[in-house]
């Protein structure tokens, strides 16, 4: 059966740039929440606007409740994409090859040579293409600044 | 920085399962096709397309191995960046 990992591999994209959003909000809501105060203690602005210009920006809530409207949020979806990696663990783990008959057996050797080309050029016929070569795994593993110890600590 | 870095995993989880169901999808044929040979007793297909399967399933392996390996690195940057909350 083919497994579900494109589609929770595509969720995890998906919350990470969702992610990359609500930070960028917390980021500006933060940003405002300094800029108003900083107009206050510098005469920019009364006491009153600076109460009017708070209550637009929070909307109701408590600066502890908008900050933590974000945190959750953010919090939620590292959660979500940790339970994806989970799920992507069990699928991938290595498995025992499917079937494989007469490997290496004196009837394999014994084939004649003229039935193989039968085969040959197949469409079927997989070739090695999406498989990643040393080099090109260790090229990645830099990009991505992976580090063997740290899969020690996740793999045990 | 570390938001770019999840990204820049994530990005790559993503090309690598595509890949990775790619050959998943190839080696259901294979297993069919396996199956078809079984049954009409095709020695000589049997024995090509287990050998088949066999180096898909070698690729595979390789495969699960980085895969996991960018999960690893995924899972630490998520929780370190969850930490910094």
């Amino acid at each position: 059966m083919v497994s579900n990992i494109q589609q929770t591999s595509k969720r995890i994209n998906e919350l990470t740039q969702e992610i990359k959003s609500v930070q960028v909000y917390k980021e500006r809501f933060l940003k405002q929440l300094k800029e108003l105060d900083l107009q206050l203690s510098s005469g920019g602005i009364t006491k009153l606007e600076h109460r009017r210009k708070l209550a637009s920006l929070l909307k109701g809530k408590t600066n502890k409740e908008a900050l933590n409207y974000y945190n959750v949020t953010l919090s939620n979806s590292y959660n979500e994409i940790k339970a994806d990696i989970s799920q992507i663990y069990k699928i991938i783990q290595p498995e025992k090859s499917t079937y494989i008959q007469f490997r290496g057996s004196k009837r394999e050797k014994e084939l004649p040579k003229t039935e193989k080309h039968l085969f040959a050029g197949k469409k079927s016929e997989i070739q090695g293409e999406f498989a990643l070569s040393k080099e090109k795994e260790k090229l990645y593993m830099a990009e991505l600044n992976i580090k063997e110890e740290d899969i020690k600590k996740f793999i045990k | 920085m570390t938001l770019d870095m999840i990204q820049q995993n994530s990005n790559s989880l993503v090309e690598v399962s595509q890949n990775f169901s790619r050959l998943e999808r190839d080696k259901e044929i294979l297993i069919t096709q396996l199956e078809e040979a079984k049954q009409t007793k095709k020695r000589t297909q049997i024995v090509i397309l287990s050998g088949k399967i066999k180096k898909l399933d070698r690729e595979m392996d390789e495969m699960r191995v980085f895969i996991l390996k960018v999960l690893t690195n995924l899972h630490r940057l998520v929780e370190e960046q969850q930490n910094g909350i």
